[in-house]
């Protein structure tokens, strides 16, 4: 009796059980070569390249469908350096995403670590797919990021990104968890952007505060893409603000605006160059503090296989003003304070998997 | 100061401009019908592009088509096709750019594939960008 019982049960489940599909798939890339930089501290200096053009990582994503068009999702993404081993940020097993959610018809919500609304566009009209590692090519991380933490993903955030059309939009929140506080540590942001043919446009806003509530970084961003032929031209403006921690200080504010291109001349070849212009002023909330910095890159990737590709990169660097003494700056290139410029040539090889 | 002043302005043009082609692009596509598009398309292929206005009609035809292809692409739930490239020739469209998730890639094909006057779809797309 109870086998009965039983086996009707099961039948009754199985065919349930069939239509749950789900998926978990391995991806990841890594990369690794030469770098030569001048104007360090002490110098040239040359050195391994940790893939500068990607983030080194590895991943699982997964998906269950539920029917009816919804989908449980996950991902867990960890960086790590190609020429150590070691952990692109220490502590942190999952740095580049660790978050789960569900996807369906009225769009993606998603928890955990993960790009903020803002980032999400700012990824997505960057001429090489927000992943470069180093400032001297990614200059927008600098108000892209978390200000505050310098992390390029949001701990602790709810995600939702929606599609309608031509048409996504979305809007992300971090809550800072913080007693008695509603402000400390949160992000706030939002997205929308439109594609119409070889078109897209959009804009990005998002609002950080520090720890202790103190500082608050803002960034509003409007750009866009167009693709003409085998090319794609990016062009961005953002408007960032970082308010100071003590009342008689200035709030720092740059304007920048950025273009770049990329090109596939033939299916093994790919070039991408690209030159943001940051206008600054009260740089380190400092009353004197104005400066400027010129950031450009040209790039030219070729690729044995789908997957596998060679690439060579020229960088360079130009500051003037307060720029040139800028401990942020200084610190993530590395270079000699009051340097002029600082220019970098990598040559590597990468494979995706 | 005034340096700054012009590279904004400079930016500002670079973007209205944008603008503007992307507007001129709505109403160009909005014109284009399937059928103006496959007999295009036909003609082409049958002269041979052996005149010059069998060249720019050919031409047109196949940035109307490539239009229809990224505007399906854009409305294609679960693809984010921000990064693809498009380019049509006489019916073949060919794919490249990249996209973030493994999985879309076969979603772009499959939307490039169903657009009117699609007779084959080559896949060139990679996966790169930042974990979205």
């Amino acid at each position: 009796m109870n086998k009965i019982v039983l086996a009707a049960l099961v039948g009754g489940l199985s065919p349930c059980l069939a239509h749950a599909q789900s998926s978990v798939a391995l991806y990841g890339d890594i990369g690794g070569g030469v770098r030569w930089v001048n104007h360090q501290q002490g110098g040239s200096a040359l050195g391994f390249n940790n893939n500068i053009l990607a983030v080194n990582r590895f991943g699982i994503y997964g998906k269950e469908d539920l029917g009816n068009g919804l989908a449980a999702i996950f991902k867990l993404e960890s960086g790590f350096n190609s020429g150590t081993g070691a952990l692109k940020n220490a502590g942190a097993l999952f740095s580049q995403a660790a978050f789960v959610g569900l996807s369906g018809d009225f769009g993606r919500l998603t928890f955990g670590r993960q790009v903020s609304a803002s980032e999400y566009f700012a990824t997505l009209v960057d001429p090489i797919g927000g992943q470069g590692q180093s400032l001297a090519i990614e200059p927008n991380a600098l108000y892209f990021i978390d200000y505050f933490t310098n992390d390029t993903r949001f701990n602790n955030t709810i995600s939702y990104i929606g599609h309608a059309g031509g048409l996504r939009f979305g809007a992300s929140y971090s809550p800072g968890g913080v007693a008695g506080n509603l402000r400390a540590g949160t992000n706030v942001s939002a997205t929308a952007m439109y594609q119409w043919g070889p078109a897209l446009g959009g804009f990005g806003y998002q609002k950080t505060w520090n720890a202790a509530a103190t500082q608050w970084a803002q960034t509003f961003h409007a750009g866009g893409s167009l693709q003409l032929g085998p090319a794609r031209l990016y062009m961005n403006y953002a408007d960032f603000s970082v308010s100071a921690a003590t009342q008689d200080a200035p709030t720092r504010r740059d304007h920048i605006p950025s273009m770049g291109v990329m090109v596939i001349p033939t299916p093994a070849l790919q070039f991408t160059a690209a030159a943001y212009y940051d206008s600054a002023r009260h740089l380190a909330n400092a009353k004197d503090g104005s400066g400027h910095k010129i950031a450009t890159y040209v790039m030219a990737e070729y690729y044995l296989s789908k997957r596998t590709e060679l690439y060579a990169e020229v960088d360079y660097n130009g500051f003037s003003g307060a720029y040139r003494t800028d401990a942020l700056n200084i610190g993530a290139l590395g270079m000699r304070s009051g340097a002029s410029s600082t220019t970098g040539v990598s040559l590597g090889l990468m494979t995706r998997f | 100061m005034k340096r700054s002043t012009r590279i904004s302005c400079i930016a500002a043009v670079a973007m209205l401009t944008a603008l503007g082609n992307c507007a001129s692009a709505q109403s160009t596509a909005a014109t284009a019908t399937p059928s103006s598009a496959t007999r295009a398309n036909t003609a082409a292929s049958d002269a041979k592009a052996d005149t010059k206005a069998d060249t720019k009609a050919a031409r047109t035809a196949n940035r109307k088509l490539a239009h229809r292809v990224e505007n399906a692409l854009a409305r294609t739930r679960g693809l984010n096709s921000a990064r693809i490239i498009v380019t049509a020739r006489n019916g073949r469209i060919t794919l490249s750019g990249a996209v973030n998730y493994n999985e879309q890639i076969a979603l772009a094909v499959e939307a490039a594939r169903e657009v009117d006057g699609v007779t084959d779809v080559e896949n060139r797309i990679r996966v790169t960008g930042a974990s979205l």
